[in-house]
């Protein structure tokens, strides 16, 4: 059992993990630290309060919620004082929280501001909040968009002005009464006193009753100025590590407005967790650890979902971390292993390997020959060597540019010509082959104007005509974000607001499009004119970037302006979107996963390997087969797929490799390699491989069955690796393998070399699975092969076609 | 003989250009010209052509459009091909040329044949793999065909510097719907790909690529569909050598008999300068245009330039013209054609002239269409100073085209810039600025939609289409005329009603004419003053190559209109002149007679050639195989134009070499206004009850005859106890008795029409109007209330009816009754 190696008192938990290296559990462990949040805090109004908790953390990651332990006192009580553990205002002036702890102590400071003003209640700033927390304008209840039972608001309360008008205005306003406001029917409804369909929301009496009620006392006025919005929220304590199941942690939400003022909001914020086995969450905050894992706790309030992360771990585990080796990603993917204590699965074989990164890198097996001297070759670096030579092959463009063909939807129909199908991959192939950066060709993309066959990058304009929709595919191709929702109400699980969406959008109301010479042909151009506008407020939407501020782009183009800052260093979704969908592709699953959904409520498994992953792509200016390169050098890569009983539950963690079926145009060109056979498709050559297919619409049976991508959508599952009945039955019964066994002649010319039946079987092993058969399956297969009725050429064809029937033959392993 | 009048006054005329008529009947198995092998031929050098199709084998001549090929030893292969030996003159013009076959039967679609001056090669496969392409010398036209995901090599030797220009023909090369879109690249021996083409705008979408070799070597040109089509039929020429090939000229126009220097511009950027010889005369707007093969060097492109020749003296650009100020120079005299380059990329181009007020200006650009700039105008129209009075991008088919009325006196500014910001050497353009051309053309319609119409005339018959009179900014009555008629042809001079635009043309032929063909002019001639006289010549639009949806691809615009007599069918077709006319909302119904020769018993297909507008006719009326006779149902609806209208029949039927046509002899179809106007009342009943339908009836005025009414639509299984109604004068409604069996069923039924008839010895004029209404209910239950038994009285006695009863009459007695307990 190995100490631990504690440098210093870390700033965060976060950088805490990131230097411990081989921990181990232990009970006997110092608390070495502790914190006390919020960091700072500041009371505005004599009604303000804000709540505290401290939280201690050992020198193993583990916290612990020790707000009831702590001795608390504020330097100067005239300004501030504790009630339990409630910080009410006095008197204007700063003063300090002190908390004491097993000889440690915390400060946090405090400003209290206006503490003889009592604010009057807001519609906005207090209902509002009341009413989405209370439920009362989810889909399912007054949110739907014909309401519910008479009376709707707002989705998720994204029309404030609406919602006034609707509460106070509507059915001849006799949802308040003002005579006797507590006979308002907002509040009998509320409180259950009348018949409600959504039953009692509101304990009469209750902090959130009395501020209602004070509301309609006061005659349910209108806020007499916009109130300040949020501009964020912060969840604390940033991460907890909950040893044992039972154990609770406290939490504290605050609330920042854009006049720098703060609010506790714990009891106006709605929570929920990712993993409620792992981590449950309470109405009030409260985390209670479970069955060992990682959980994501969600705090919403606003418009903002802050997330926080949990992980719970029994007590007492037995834990001792391996020693990590390979290169930085390996560091991040084993400190995450260690954090939840895994231990990772051992290497994969060579032959494994070989098979793995050959399929992988270039969609096809390794010859026969690639596998004999992959094996018999003893230097130390013949991974990194293969890995180099085959990120060199043309296939390693051709895969990626039929996996951007995906996303970009790339298929003819009414609307899109052949050619100009034709000529758009073309293109695609074309920039990636020529090791064109992922961000130039975006850029090329977005920005592009011109005919569809002359700049055959304006099919995406083409492709998608809806100004709203290509607003969409844009965020959630290049950025990883599904901004749909937000199109009729402010995203409910994410930031995302009616106003981003359609500032968003604004930026490609103004493309043109008319019909060139050639009918076929359609001219992308700027107009110099048109808006969307946004249905709320009836106004023109002003173009801002996603999570930016508004840009200046007076006489710039607007696409122009968009594609410099997708692109560019200040967005924070790009670079991790791109690493996010590479790494996806080589390991079976996203950090984030899915790829092409990146939002708050479906947090990174490991933010901190997602954002360096980010940075070298960056830093290799977005040439991302250095980033591939370093993917499958990496350890974590080059596990078994054969997990061990620490490690069998994990699938999210990397402690070992996740077995996946070979993508549908990979296997069809697997097996027309084993078999010799060549395929045709349409616009090209006989033996074209069905990578190559430039047109989406084109298809056969086989790639339809095994899930090709009908490129309906931008969403990264069109492509499906799912195994289906009809799969199965297509690779027995179909013509695909038992044609092109019969088709390819393999066997028999095997046979007429001279080869001996030992041999033929040997070669079927190597070229389809990349390895030689077991001495017990060679026997077995002999023996087949005798039996089959004197006739040995069937019998080893029937073994060829049962190896390729065979799940490790279908499965990339 | 009948004839018509031979002057048309038919304002609605304009209309009938929209007819359509359905395709099923109509002639789509003319002599058809599906392949012609080698697609082109070498000017000076007699060669052997095949052409293949359909119905070739009774083929008579070949009619090129442009005179000057010698077309000698045609031998007939087979029912459906023949080949024929070529020979164009030494200075026959280089390019694509329009022709059609023209058979004992008919007359064939109208293909393109290449001729060049450069020595023809023939690809020879295997020439697919890059390390094995055909060498050949430069400066030669290579024949190849691209089947499906074919590539073709050839390979060229240069000496470093020296040219190599590639021009291609592919997609003008093909024909209907087989769609080749051909891609060239120039290649070293590396593979690099140092120029290609796709679609290049000089040459529609077929291909031009230059360089200079950069070193001594071996030079690859691939040739191949842009996507990988291709097809058996996929024919193209590559014209390969160091010749001259301007993309561009500048200017792209001048004034005509102009000695006009230009500046011919190739793709690589190279200028240098020509002379060409305008002609002295101005063609109409749309098609005043002259071709320059550019000559260097001693060499000669393998195809022209087109030049624009107008009546306009040329502006060029200045120095600065960026901007609309003050300080551009004037055109201080309208009409004039202002020429500039957009050089660079978002250039915009300024250009001055002085208007005055009220005056009506076109501003017309001269780039992409007829002269295969690569630019995509647009063009805004402002005063120097003040407000934009204009702007156009694609009004002038791909050019643009703008007219604009000017407000006030001033200075005013025309801009060009390309619709994308692109520029470069070769975008030229020609800004026309004028007031609007007076001028006149003459078209014909289609019979078959999208198949530019010919005229085939058998040996003794006829055949009609229907001609227009283009009228551009003039008015008034003109003429129609074919100067250059065949020899045994007749088309007497049809004058055209000021309010005409589209009148019926017959051309009959002679029994004795010689079977053969023409190109001819249908002109026409409108004076519009005493010392002025417009003369408008024809035009037509020929699509060769269509798209999704017939989308016209590609085309020849021909001016002059093929015309050919063909053999003499067994058959000749009359229609009886009817003797009633045929009144608004009525019907009549046309006899047609076929006058069959000994032995011909094949079933004729008949249609209208056109129907005057509101007037309807059956477009699938047959005379059956060994019958003479068919009727032609004709209708005219409640707005049909009123006047008398000349009417042909044509028929059609197929004689082995496909269908061929002739027309009838024109009757007169006296289209009146209605006779009567009737007025519906709802009539209701129950079962079994009988009932009277009332009608009223009035005389719109006189006519001449026995008139009697039917009433026609009853509801099923009820009878009419007076069918027929005779009208006499004073009458205002007609009655008729309706019998209602009780197993009627009840509903309300909206079916009825009455006729009315008018039968005299010349016939029977029918007029049918509708509807009325009849409701037919379920008897209510008997009363309920008991009714003490009454002894049985006699009827009183009731006076006379002096008319039927109105239905409203009808219920109020009924309620009389009811609340009094009588019944009646």
């Amino acid at each position: 059992m190995r100490r631990i190696q504690l440098s210093c008192m870390m700033r965060t938990f976060i950088l805490c993990w990131l230097v411990l290296v081989g921990s181990v559990a232990n009970a006997e462990e110092a608390w070495t630290s502790f914190a006390v949040y919020p960091p700072t805090i500041r009371l505005d109004g004599a009604s303000d309060y804000q709540h505290v908790i401290a939280v201690a953390s050992r020198s193993d990651g583990v916290t612990l919620d020790i707000t009831d332990q702590i001795a608390w006192r504020v330097t100067d009580e005239s300004k501030a004082r504790l009630e339990g553990e409630r910080l009410i205002p006095h008197a204007d002036g700063e003063t300090v929280l002190v908390a004491e702890w097993q000889g440690m102590t915390r400060e946090v400071p405090i400003q209290v501001n206006q503490a003889s003003e009592t604010k009057p209640v807001s519609f906005q700033l207090d209902i509002m909040p009341i009413l989405t927390r209370s439920s009362c304008n989810t889909g399912s209840c007054h949110g739907a968009a014909r309401g519910k039972d008479g009376f709707r608001l707002s989705l998720f309360g994204f029309d404030p002005a609406g919602d006034f008008q609707r509460i106070t205005r509507e059915i001849g306003i006799r949802r308040i009464n003002l005579a006797v406001p507590e006979e308002s029917l907002i509040l009998l409804k509320a409180t259950g006193s009348v018949p409600h369909s959504g039953g009692k929301k509101v304990e009469p009496g209750s902090v959130h009753y009395q501020t209602m009620l004070n509301w309609l006392r006061a005659g349910a006025p209108r806020d007499p100025v916009t109130p300040p919005a949020v501009v964020r929220v912060d969840i604390y304590p940033p991460q907890a590590v909950i040893e044992g199941e039972g154990g609770t942690q406290r939490t504290v939400v605050v609330a920042t407005y854009a006049d720098g003022t703060t609010r506790d909001v714990q009891d106006l914020a709605g929570f929920s967790t990712n993993n409620e086995r792992t981590a449950a969450v309470d109405k009030n905050g409260l985390v209670t650890g479970g069955v060992r894992g990682e959980a994501f706790v969600m705090a919403r309030f606003d418009t903002h979902t802050v997330g926080l992360q949990v992980l719970a771990l029994p007590a007492n585990l037995e834990y001792q971390a391996p020693e990590s080796i390979g290169n930085y990603i390996d560091t991040f993917v084993n400190q995450k292993l260690e954090k939840l204590r895994l231990i990772p699965s051992s290497p994969c074989t060579d032959e494994e390997f070989l098979r793995r990164v050959t399929i992988d890198i270039t969609g096809l097996l390794p010859t026969e020959e690639e596998y004999r001297a992959f094996v018999s070759d003893s230097s130390p670096d013949k991974r990194a060597k293969k890995i180099d030579a085959l990120l060199e092959r043309k296939e390693f463009s051709e895969i990626w540019a039929m996996k951007w063909a995906e996303l970009l939807m790339i298929k003819s129909s009414n609307q899109v010509s052949y050619k100009a199908a034709f000529l758009y991959n073309s293109w695609l192939t074309n920039q990636i082959a020529s090791n064109v950066p992922i961000d130039e060709i975006v850029r090329q993309i977005i920005a592009s104007t011109g005919g569809v066959f002359t700049s055959p990058e304006t099919n995406f304009y083409q492709i998608e005509t809806d100004t709203l929709k290509t607003a969409e595919n844009v965020a959630q191709v290049f950025m990883g974000i599904r901004t749909q929702c937000a199109q009729c109400h402010n995203h409910p699980f994410d930031r995302w607001t009616m106003d981003d969406y359609y500032g968003f959008a604004a930026f490609f109301s103004q493309i043109g499009r008319k019909t060139g010479e050639d009918y076929r042909e359609t001219i992308v151009f700027d107009r110099r004119g048109g808006e969307v506008r946004h249905p709320v407020t009836g106004a023109n939407a002003v173009p801002k970037f996603l999570g930016a501020p508004t840009p200046d782009i007076k006489n710039r183009e607007r696409r122009e302006a968009l594609a410099q800052w997708i692109t560019s260093a200040e967005n924070p979704f790009f670079s991790k979107s791109i690493a996010n969908r590479i790494w996806a592709y080589y390991m079976g699953r996203g950090i984030v996963d899915p790829v092409d959904d990146f939002r708050i409520s479906n947090p990174a498994s490991n933010p901190e390997l997602l954002d360096e992953l980010a940075k070298r792509l960056i830093d290799y200016q977005f040439d991302f087969k250095k980033l591939v390169r370093d993917i499958c050098n990496s350890q974590a890569y080059q596990r078994s797929a054969m997990s061990n009983a620490n490690n069998q539950s994990d699938e999210k963690n990397y402690s070992h490799f996740i077995v996946r079926r070979i993508p549908a145009e990979n296997l069809l060109d697997c097996i027309s390699q084993a078999t010799t056979t060549k395929d045709k498709f349409r616009g090209l050559p006989l033996g074209a491989k069905a990578v190559q297919i430039a047109d989406g619409t084109t298809s056969n049976y086989f790639l339809t069955s095994f899930g090709r991508s009908p490129r309906n959508t931008v969403c990264a599952n069109e492509a499906s690796t799912d195994p289906s009945l009809s799969q199965a039955l297509h690779l027995l019964n179909g013509d695909s393998v038992h044609g092109k066994i019969s088709q390819g002649r393999l066997v028999a010319t095997l046979l007429e070399q001279g080869r001996s039946p030992d041999e033929v079987i040997e070669q079927i092993y190597v070229r389809c699975l990349s390895r030689i058969p077991t001495q017990a399956e060679r026997e077995k297969l002999l023996k087949i092969a005798g039996e089959s009725s004197g006739n040995i050429q069937q019998g080893l064809e029937d073994i060829f076609w049962g190896v390729l029937n065979s799940r490790e033959f279908i499965f990339n392993h | 003989m009948m004839h018509f009048r031979n002057t048309f006054s038919l304002s609605f005329m304009a209309v009938l250009c929209c007819t359509a008529f359905p395709v099923g009947l109509l002639i789509a198995a003319q002599p058809d010209v599906q392949l012609v092998q080698p697609p082109g031929i070498v000017r000076g050098v007699p060669t052997v052509v095949t052409f293949r199709g359909a119905r070739l084998g009774d083929v008579k001549e070949i009619l090129f459009y442009q005179s000057g090929i010698d077309v000698s030893q045609i031998e007939v292969l087979d029912d459906n091909s023949f080949k024929a030996t070529l020979l164009a003159s030494e200075d026959y013009p280089c390019e694509l040329q329009a022709f059609r076959v023209c058979t004992a039967s008919g007359l064939s679609n109208l293909r393109l044949l290449g001729v060049g001056h450069l020595p023809i090669v023939d690809e020879v496969e295997p020439n697919s793999d890059f390390s094995a392409p055909q060498l050949i010398q430069n400066n030669c036209t290579i024949h190849g065909v691209i089947r499906t995901e074919d590539v073709d090599y050839f390979a060229v030797n240069l000496k470093k510097g020296e040219r190599l220009n590639v021009e291609l023909e592919g997609l003008r090369l093909s024909h209907m719907y087989d769609f080749f879109d051909p891609f060239v690249a120039i290649l070293n021996e590396e593979r690099f790909e140092i120029a290609r083409s796709d679609d290049h705008a000089f040459v529609q979408q077929d291909c031009i690529c230059s360089v200079i070799a950069p070193e001594d070597g071996r030079y690859l040109i691939e040739v191949r569909d842009s996507s990988f089509g291709g097809n058996d039929r996929a024919q193209y020429r590559l014209h390969v050598g160091d010749f001259p090939r301007p993309v561009a000229t500048f200017p792209l126009g001048g004034q005509a008999g102009e000695q006009l220097t230009v500046t011919c511009i190739d793709d690589l950027g190279q200028r240098w300068e020509e002379q060409v010889q305008l002609p002295d005369t101005v063609g109409s707007s749309v098609s005043s245009y002259f071709k320059n093969w550019s000559r260097a060097e001693g060499k000669l492109a393998p195809s022209p330039n087109v030049l624009r020749v107008s009546a306009m003296p040329n502006f060029f650009e200045s120095e600065s013209n960026d901007e609309a100020t003050e300080g551009l120079p004037i055109a201080e005299q309208l009409p004039v054609a202002f020429n500039g380059i957009l050089e660079k990329e978002d250039d915009v181009d300024w250009f001055a002239f002085r208007a005055t007020k009220d005056q009506q200006i076109e501003v017309r650009c001269i780039a992409r269409k007829n002269c295969r700039s690569p630019v995509d105008a647009v063009i805004v129209v402002r005063k120097i100073g003040g407000a934009q009075i204009g702007q156009n991008d694609d009004s002038g088919g791909p050019d643009a085209f703008l007219s604009v009325k000017i407000p006030e006196d001033g200075v005013y500014a025309v801009s060009m810039r390309d619709h994308l910001g692109r520029g470069g050497p070769t975008f030229v353009y020609r800004i026309e600025v004028s007031t609007p051309v007076v001028e006149i053309a003459t078209s014909v319609n289609e019979l078959e939609r999208w198949v530019a119409q010919t005229v085939v005339v058998p040996q003794g018959a006829r055949m009609a289409v229907m001609a227009n009179l283009v009228r551009r900014n003039v008015g008034g009555a003109g003429t129609l005329s074919i100067p250059d008629l065949p020899s045994g042809t007749h088309f007497p001079e049809l004058a055209v009603a000021a309010d005409a635009a589209t009148v019926p043309i017959m051309i009959r032929a002679d029994a004795d004419a010689p079977i053969g063909a023409n190109l001819v002019d249908l002109q026409a001639q409108l004076p519009i003053s005493q010392d002025r006289t417009l003369i408008g010549h024809f035009e037509q639009r020929n699509m060769i190559l269509r798209g999704q949806n017939n989308v016209d691809v590609w085309g020849h615009d021909s001016d002059r209109m093929a015309l050919s007599v063909a053999e003499a069918v067994p058959f000749d077709i009359i229609v009886e002149q009817p003797k009633v006319p045929i009144v608004r909302d009525g019907s009549l119904t046309l006899k047609v007679r076929a006058d069959r020769k000994e032995g011909f018993t094949k079933p004729i297909d008949l249609r209208l050639l056109y129907a005057p507008p509101g007037v309807a006719a059956s477009a699938s009326v047959t005379i059956p195989e060994n019958a003479t006779e068919a009727l032609i149902p004709v209708t005219a609806n409640g707005g049909a134009a009123i006047g008398v209208w000349p009417i042909t029949v044509l028929a059609s039927t197929d004689l082995g070499r496909g269908r061929i046509q002739i027309a009838s002899e024109f009757i007169h179809l006296d289209v009146q206004d209605s006779l009567f106007e009737f007025q519906f009342n709802k009539a209701v009943t129950e079962q079994g009850q009988p009932v009277d339908i009332f009608v009223g009836a009035k005389s719109k005025r006189a006519v001449e005859g026995d008139i009697v009414f039917e009433l026609h639509g009853i509801p099923p299984g009820t009878n009419l106890a007076t069918p027929q109604v005779k009208w006499s004068e004073g009458t205002e409604t007609l009655t008729f008795r309706l019998e209602v069996p009780t197993e009627t069923r009840q509903g309300n039924f909206k079916t009825l029409v009455c006729r009315a008839i008018v039968r005299s010895e010349l016939g029977e004029i029918l007029q049918t109007n509708g509807t009325g209404e009849v409701q037919i209910d379920v008897p209510l239950p008997a009363p309920t209330v008991e009714v003490a038994a009454a002894p049985v009285q006699a009827p009183p006695e009731q006076p006379p009816a002096e008319r039927p009863l109105t239905r409203l009459e009808q219920l109020k007695k009924m309620r009389e009754a009811a609340r009094t307990g009588k019944n009646d």
